[in-house]
């Protein structure tokens, strides 16, 4: 008998997205997956953990039924017994109303992240959370520092279409390693040597498998990148390589970023990044004189207290040199923005409360520990609801976090697919499906495609999914709000109607939806999506973030002082 | 570890190194690598904490003070000191 073969798409936090086809053994069980040829972006590559997922589908650790801890915390499967999902959730939802009774809603914290990037199932904690008044989230551990950088310049997160890149005479892969994390994007560097011989050039602090395979390394320090960034742009007004035409009708200030850049050279730089001059020049000299220079921009090289400046100072290079103008040319970061989502029926946008507290996932220590000043007047986190991460390994100041979910005053619910770190710190576990087990849509940040997905096999267990948990505790907790009595289904259908897409139904057939617009629009030929329509070398730092007046008023090597800790909120 | 600093605080190859600020320490394999400039130490991705020596994760040196201008994670700025552990 044939396999069945079943398109699904990647869930990972990753901006390829990928389209996949899973081969479907019996309605329990997969096999191989594979990237999907015809999606022109997967191109049927994929990474080799996703295509051996069954290994971790099949796992004898998933988790199969709702657990309660009754041994130490820390210690792991064996502390735990296994209970019924209603006496479970009946717990938790008891819990959580005796909590806020007592310290006030404020005191729990449902807590999330992007195990899963599909919308129902990720952001739906979201809806409960208004609903409630829970403490708000302020999601900090990922992109908070590159997309402030991004919209700096740009205005939104959109970009370049990555299918360009196969059209570049030079493709710069700027503080990403997508050999290790991003595979696609070799697929189609490999398109563009192949067809045109294309050169790819890396700035990273280490030689990486990307890098080995680059024509110029930039093996610069760390957190120098606005400094690299200054001086290549310095050589391309010293050596005629800026687009003059170009910076003064697409952006806001070229004359003053020129005599800013002045004394921004390739020696100073060099002395910050630890490059050679000569390096430097000679990279700003290829990209000053290859037009269809395409620039990919990572995450990694703004996970620095200067890290937004330097992202926000790369941007710059390619209104400087004009690249955008070029098919083959351009930028990208992220296209989350592309897509136009309405997010506010599954995230509840209209039950929030702004005055209610937001909490800086990323200090989830200095939080639970009560350190700093993040808590304001208001309570101790008492209780957390846990969905999609995993804290105690990932999260800054493991110390913390550790000390934080040790204290017997905590009530903490973590729904999960195996018994992680943090799992094992819960009071009770609830087991969770994976993407091929639920329905969903997912957009690609590093593509232009939607894509709707339902399940591939039954729930491994009694595993749930978790548009079902909160559903199932906004039921016993009381919470009113239409998308608790909706399917996840309604759910996908009724937000991508709402944005203005075609039905659940029809994308899924068709297995994606491309929502790439003409070349003029992703490179921003028709203005950029700023107030003005121009590119902001003098970005409006104080629309994008309250820590607004120690970011530099143009690109540069931001050198940021040490913080007193009384300045410890955002 | 670029292997000049390798040799200037004595770590060969394999070799336990503690590396540490004022966060804490934690304890990882040596590996001498040229493809970094002196004065720079990588450690790849995130490992579960009990994948380390002492069972003290990579994170337990990073900071959560948040970076401007709306916070964030700022993962790859982390001073530290290193020894043979």
């Amino acid at each position: 008998m044939p396999l069945d073969i079943v398109h699904s798409s990647c869930p990972h936090d990753c901006p390829s997205c990928c389209a996949l086809e899973v081969e479907r053994i019996d309605a329990h069980t997969i096999g191989r997956v594979r990237g999907a040829k015809e999606n022109t972006y997967t191109c049927g590559v994929i990474c080799a953990k996703v295509a051996r997922y069954a290994e971790r589908v099949h796992h004898p650790g998933r988790l199969k039924t709702p657990l309660r801890r009754v041994g130490e915390k820390g210690v792991g499967i064996e502390a735990f017994e296994p209970i019924g999902w209603d006496e479970a959730l009946d717990e938790v939802a008891g819990r959580f109303k005796d909590i806020a009774a007592e310290y006030g809603s404020e005191a729990v914290w449902p807590f999330f992240y992007a195990g899963t990037m599909g919308f129902v199932q990720r952001d739906g904690i979201e809806r409960l959370r208004h609903v409630m008044k829970y403490s708000r989230q302020h999601s900090t551990i990922c992109s908070a520092l590159s997309n402030a950088g991004w919209l700096a310049g740009i205005g939104l997160a959109r970009g370049s279409d990555s299918r360009e890149m196969a059209n570049a005479d030079l493709i710069v892969s700027w503080g990403t390693n997508p050999v290790a994390t991003q595979v696609n994007v070799m697929h189609h560097v490999s398109e563009a040597k192949r067809n045109r011989g294309a050169k790819l050039a890396v700035v990273d602090p280490y030689r990486t498998a990307t890098a080995e395979k680059a024509d110029y390394h930039l093996m610069l320090r760390p957190g120098t990148d606005g400094a690299l960034a200054c001086a290549i742009m310095h050589v391309l007004f010293a050596e005629g390589l800026a687009d003059r035409e170009y910076l003064a009708k697409y952006t806001d200030a070229p004359d003053e970023l020129e005599a800013h850049l002045k004394s921004r050279g390739p020696d100073w730089a060099a002395g910050i990044t630890g490059l050679s001059t000569e390096e430097i020049v000679e990279f700003a000299r290829a990209i000053g004189r290859t037009p269809k220079t395409f620039f990919r921009l990572g995450y990694g090289f703004s996970r620095s207290r200067n890290g937004a400046a330097n992202l926000f100072s790369v941007s710059c290079i390619p209104a400087v040199s004009g690249a955008w103008q070029h098919k083959g040319g351009g930028a990208l970061y992220s296209n989350s923005q592309l897509y136009g989502l309405d997010l506010s029926l599954i995230t509840g946008l209209d039950a929030v409360d702004k005055s209610t507290r937001l909490l800086d996932q990323s200090r989830i220590g200095p939080i639970l520990t009560g350190s700093g000043n993040d808590l304001g007047d208001g309570p101790p986190v008492k209780a957390l609801l846990i969905q999609n991460t995993n804290p105690v390994m990932v999260m800054p100041d493991t110390t913390s976090v550790r000390n934080g979910f040790a204290r017997d005053d905590l009530f903490t619910c973590v729904h999960e697919q195996f018994m992680t770190e943090t799992a094992a710190m819960a009071d009770i576990v609830l087991p969770a499906t994976t993407f091929l087990e639920h329905e969903d849509f997912y957009i690609g940040n590093g593509h232009t495609h939607i894509q709707v997905v339902k399940p591939v096999i039954e729930p491994v267990g009694e595993s749930r999914p978790n548009h079902d948990v909160i559903c199932g505790l906004a039921k016993r907790l009381g919470a009113q709000h239409r998308g608790f009595e909706m399917s996840a289904w309604e759910l996908v259908d009724a937000t991508l109607k709402a944005s203005g897409h075609p039905d659940a139904e029809t994308i899924h057939a068709a297995h994606w939806l491309d929502c790439a617009e003409p070349f003029e629009e992703m490179n921003f030929l028709n203005g950029f999506p700023t107030p003005d329509g121009k590119f902001r070398f003098k970005p409006d730092w104080s629309s994008i973030g309250s820590d607004h007046a120690r970011m530099p008023k143009m690109p540069d090597h931001h050198r940021l002082r040490k913080r007193r800790k009384s300045d410890r909120r955002c | 570890m670029h292997p000049e600093d390798c040799a200037a605080v004595g770590l060969g190859d394999g070799e336990k190194a503690r590396i540490g600020n004022a966060q804490g320490s934690v304890v990882v394999h040596t590996r001498p690598f040229d493809g970094l400039q002196r004065g720079v130490v990588v450690v790849e991705s995130i490992w579960p904490n009990a994948a380390f020596v002492e069972g003290n994760g990579i994170n337990t040196l990073i900071s959560a003070e948040p970076g401007p201008p709306r916070g964030g994670a700022v993962i790859h700025d982390t001073a530290v000191w290193i020894r043979p552990a």
